[in-house]
C-alpha cells in the first residue's frame, strides 16, 4: 500500500456484456475511462441512461469483471489481490442503491438487515454488534424503535436512510451511490445530501456519488465526471464544469436541468436520443446530437485532451472534442 | 381566463387503511382554465395521484369512497355520471398520462393497434381512418418515422418515445382536458425536457388544458402557468407560478423551494431540508397538518383548520390556507396593494 497514491484510481476501464440476440453481438457499456477519488473527497458522475454510469460502479464493486484496464484502491489492483485483502478491500468500499425497497430484504427487519454485513465481515462480537447498530442508526439520523420494523413499513426517505446505514456499518472508505437519492422528494433528498456532507466531514469517507440530476451534483461534488455512450467525455473540478463546461454535451445538459425559476428562460433543448452502445456512431459519440458538429467530428474520435494550466493531478480539466477551442 | 373548462368543488376522498379510514383529499377545490397549464405539487402521499384517479373516475369502490359537489367537465357533473357515461367520456374529453408508459401500454399490442383502439372507439373511424390519423398524431409528437413506429411493440422503444406515445393516445380525440401524472419523472433531463415542449406545444394547438401533477418544482417553474400546492390531502397555496416562485406564502411551499437544489452560477446555495416528517393520512392532527413542522405555528394552528383565503395581488388570484402567511417582499408589492 502506497501512502501517495489516491484512495480509487480507475485506469483505462473497459467493461462489456454480451448483449444482443444475434451470438457474439459485444456491448461496451464502459470504454477505456479513467479517473482518481482522493480520500474524502465527493467524486459526481453523471450522463444519462445507459451512459455506463451503473456499469462502471458495479465493476468497482467487483460485482463484474474488467475486460481490460485496471481499478486500483490504495495503489493496490483489485484483480491481482489474494483472498484476504480483497475481502478487506470489500469491506472498505460499500455501495447505495437508488431503490432502497429493491436492495433491503422484505422478510428481514432493519436490525437483521444491519447486522448481516458484521456477520459477513466478522466485524465485533455479537454482544457488542447491536450497540454499533444502534450508533449507526443514530448517525443516519434515524430512531431505535425502527430496529424491529420492516422495509415496508418505512417512507421511501426512512429505507434510503437504512440502506445508507447498512453501507456505514462496515466502517467503509468509499461509498458509491448509484442515483442513491433520484426517487426521493426533494424535502427528504436534502436531507440526506445534508447527511452525506456530514459523512464526509466528520468521517473522512470519500463517496462516489452518481446522478442524473445535475443540481445534486453541485451541491456534493468537489470533482465531477460527465459520461456519453461509455465514454469520459469530460472531467473537471466541479466548480469550473459548472461555470466553464467545455463539451457541448455537458453544455447540453446543464441547459437541460429545469430551474425552479419562472423568469428563467426555457432551456435550448437537446434533440435526439444518445445512439445505440451496440452500434456506436464513428467518430465522436455524441455528433448525431450535436449542434456543433463538422466533418471531422464524424470521422476521427476526439483524444483526451487536458484544457487548462495547472500542475495538480487534482484540479485538470480534461475533454474529448475537437471544437472545445471554439 | 374565466372560462373554467374542469371546475372541482369539494373533492374528498377517502382509503381504507389499516389504522382506520384515511380522508387522503380533503375537500379539495380549483378550476382548469381553457388552454393553461395548471401544477398539482407536492411531495409522496401527499394525495396528488389519488386526486386524479379520482377525477378519472378510476378509484375502485371497494378501496375508497369519493365524495364531491361538483366536477364539472363542458357541463356534465362527471360526480354524477355512472360508468357507461364516464367510459364515453375518458379518453376522449378528459385523459390521462401515466408516469410509467410500460405499464401503461400492453405488451402484446403493437403501437399502431393501441393508438387506432382508441381512435375508433372515441372518433368512430374506419380501420383505415383510424390508421392515418394514427400517423398522424404520431407525427405531431414529433416521431419521424412515424410508420415504422407503428408496428413495433412497446418494449422496442426508448422512455421518451413511450411517454410520446402515450401523449399521442392520449391527445388524440382533442380532449378539453389532459391529466399528466409525473410523465416526465423516469426519463433523462434532456428527453424530459423535449417532452415537456411537446406537451406545452400540443396543448396549446389543441386547445387542450393541462392538469401537470408533479413533485419537481423546476419542471413547475418552467411548464406552468398557475400551480397548486398540496400538503396532506389538501391544497395550501394556489398561486400563477411566477408569483408563487418569487413570493411563496404558505411556510409549507416556501420550505419546498429551499430544499431544492439548484444550479447556480454565483456559488453554491446549500439546500435546507424541512424538519420533521407528515404525518400518517390516519392519524393527521387537528388544524394545519404543517403545523408540526412550521417554525411560524402557533396555538392556533394547532386546534384550527385554516381555510383558503383569496388575495389579489398583481391583478391575479394568489390563493393560500395559513393562519400566519409569509407576507410579499416589498419589491414584489409594488405596484399591487
Amino acid at each position: 500500500m502506497r501512502t501517495d497514491s489516491p484512495l480509487l484510481s480507475v485506469r483505462d476501464l473497459v467493461v462489456k456484456y454480451r448483449a444482443g440476440s444475434e451470438r457474439g453481438d459485444i456491448l461496451t457499456a464502459v470504454s477505456g475511462v479513467s479517473f482518481d477519488i482522493d480520500a474524502g473527497s465527493i467524486f459526481g458522475l453523471v450522463g444519462e441512461s445507459g451512459s455506463g454510469k451503473t456499469s462502471l460502479a458495479h465493476s468497482i464493486m467487483q460485482l463484474l469483471p474488467p475486460a481490460a484496464g485496471e481499478i486500483l484502491f490504495h495503489g493496490e489492483d483489485l484483480a491481482h489481490m489474494n483472498a484476504a485483502s480483497r475481502q478487506k478491500t470489500r469491506r472498505n468500499i460499500q455501495l447505495v442503491f437508488q431503490d432502497p425497497l429493491a436492495s433491503l430484504s422484505p422478510r428481514r427487519s432493519i436490525l437483521q438487515s444491519l447486522i448481516e454485513p458484521l456477520d459477513h465481515f466478522r466485524i465485533d462480537a455479537n454482544r457488542q454488534r447491536h450497540a454499533r447498530v444502534c450508533r449507526v442508526l443514530e448517525t443516519v439520523g434515524l430512531e431505535r424503535d425502527l430496529l424491529q420494523r420492516f422495509p415496508h413499513e418505512l417512507s421511501g426517505g426512512q429505507r434510503q436512510r437504512v440502506a445508507l446505514a447498512r453501507a456505514l456499518v462496515t466502517e467503509p472508505e468509499l461509498i458509491i451511490a448509484d442515483e442513491a437519492v433520484s426517487s426521493l422528494d426533494v424535502s427528504v433528498q436534502a436531507r440526506i445530501i445534508e447527511l452525506v456532507l456530514e459523512l464526509r466531514q466528520q468521517r473522512g469517507i470519500a463517496f462516489l456519488f452518481i446522478a442524473h440530476d445535475l443540481a445534486v451534483i453541485q451541491q456534493l461534488a468537489d470533482r465531477v465526471g460527465v459520461m456519453y455512450l461509455g465514454k469520459m467525455i469530460e472531467i473537471a473540478p466541479a466548480n469550473r464544469l459548472f461555470h466553464h463546461a467545455a463539451h457541448p454535451y455537458t453544455r447540453s445538459l446543464l441547459e437541460a436541468v429545469p430551474v425552479p425559476d419562472p423568469a428563467h428562460g426555457k432551456p435550448v433543448v437537446l434533440q435526439g436520443e444518445p445512439p445505440s452502445a451496440l452500434n456506436p456512431p464513428a467518430g465522436c459519440a455524441f455528433h448525431t446530437r450535436c449542434p456543433r458538429a463538422v466533418e471531422q467530428c464524424r470521422v476521427v474520435e476526439p483524444p483526451e485532451e487536458q484544457i487548462n494550466e495547472t500542475g495538480e493531478k487534482r484540479t485538470t480539466h480534461n475533454v474529448r472534442c475537437h471544437l472545445w477551442q471554439e | 381566463m374565466s372560462n373554467a373548462v374542469l371546475s372541482v368543488r369539494n373533492l374528498s376522498v377517502s382509503l381504507q387503511t389499516g389504522p382506520g379510514q384515511a380522508r387522503v383529499v380533503d375537500r379539495l377545490s380549483f378550476s382548469l382554465h381553457g388552454g393553461e397549464v395548471l401544477g398539482l405539487v407536492g411531495e409522496s402521499g401527499c394525495g396528488k395521484s389519488i386526486t386524479a384517479a379520482a377525477l378519472m373516475g378510476l378509484v375502485p369502490p371497494m378501496a375508497g369512497i369519493v365524495k364531491a359537489d361538483e366536477i364539472m367537465l363542458g357541463g356534465k357533473n362527471l360526480a354524477q355520471l355512472d360508468e357507461t357515461s364516464l367510459r364515453r367520456v375518458r379518453g376522449s374529453e378528459i385523459s390521462m398520462i401515466f408516469q410509467e408508459p410500460l405499464t401503461a401500454l400492453d405488451p402484446v399490442f403493437s403501437i399502431g393497434s393501441h393508438l387506432s383502439t382508441v381512435i375508433r372507439r372515441h372518433r368512430g373511424e374506419n380501420r383505415r381512418q383510424a390508421k392515418r390519423s394514427s400517423v398522424e398524431m404520431l407525427e405531431r409528437v414529433g416521431m419521424a418515422d412515424a410508420r415504422r413506429i407503428m408496428q413495433s411493440y412497446p418494449h422496442q422503444l426508448s422512455g421518451g418515445m413511450r411517454q410520446r406515445v402515450m401523449i399521442a393516445m392520449a391527445m388524440a380525440c382533442r380532449p378539453e382536458v389532459l391529466i399528466a401524472d409525473e410523465p416526465t419523472t423516469a426519463l433523462d433531463v434532456t428527453t424530459q425536457a423535449q417532452v415537456l415542449e411537446q406537451l406545452r406545444e400540443l396543448g396549446q394547438s389543441f386547445g387542450t388544458a393541462i392538469l401537470l401533477i408533479t413533485h419537481d418544482l423546476g419542471v413547475v417553474a418552467q411548464t406552468c402557468d398557475r400551480a397548486l400546492i398540496m400538503y396532506c390531502g389538501r391544497i395550501v397555496e394556489e398561486a400563477p407560478v411566477e408569483a408563487l416562485f418569487k413570493a411563496p406564502t404558505h411556510p409549507y411551499t416556501a420550505g419546498l423551494l429551499a430544499a431544492v437544489p439548484r444550479i447556480s452560477s454565483a456559488g453554491i446555495q446549500r439546500v435546507r431540508a424541512i424538519p420533521g416528517l407528515a404525518p400518517h393520512p390516519a392519524a393527521l392532527p387537528d388544524g394545519c397538518h404543517f403545523a408540526d413542522r412550521c417554525a411560524r405555528a402557533d396555538k392556533q394552528c394547532r386546534i384550527l383548520t385554516p381555510e383558503m383565503q383569496a388575495v389579489e395581488r398583481q391583478k391575479s388570484i394568489h390563493r393560500h390556507a395559513c393562519h400566519h402567511p409569509l407576507s410579499y417582499p416589498s419589491s414584489f408589492t409594488s405596484h399591487a396593494d
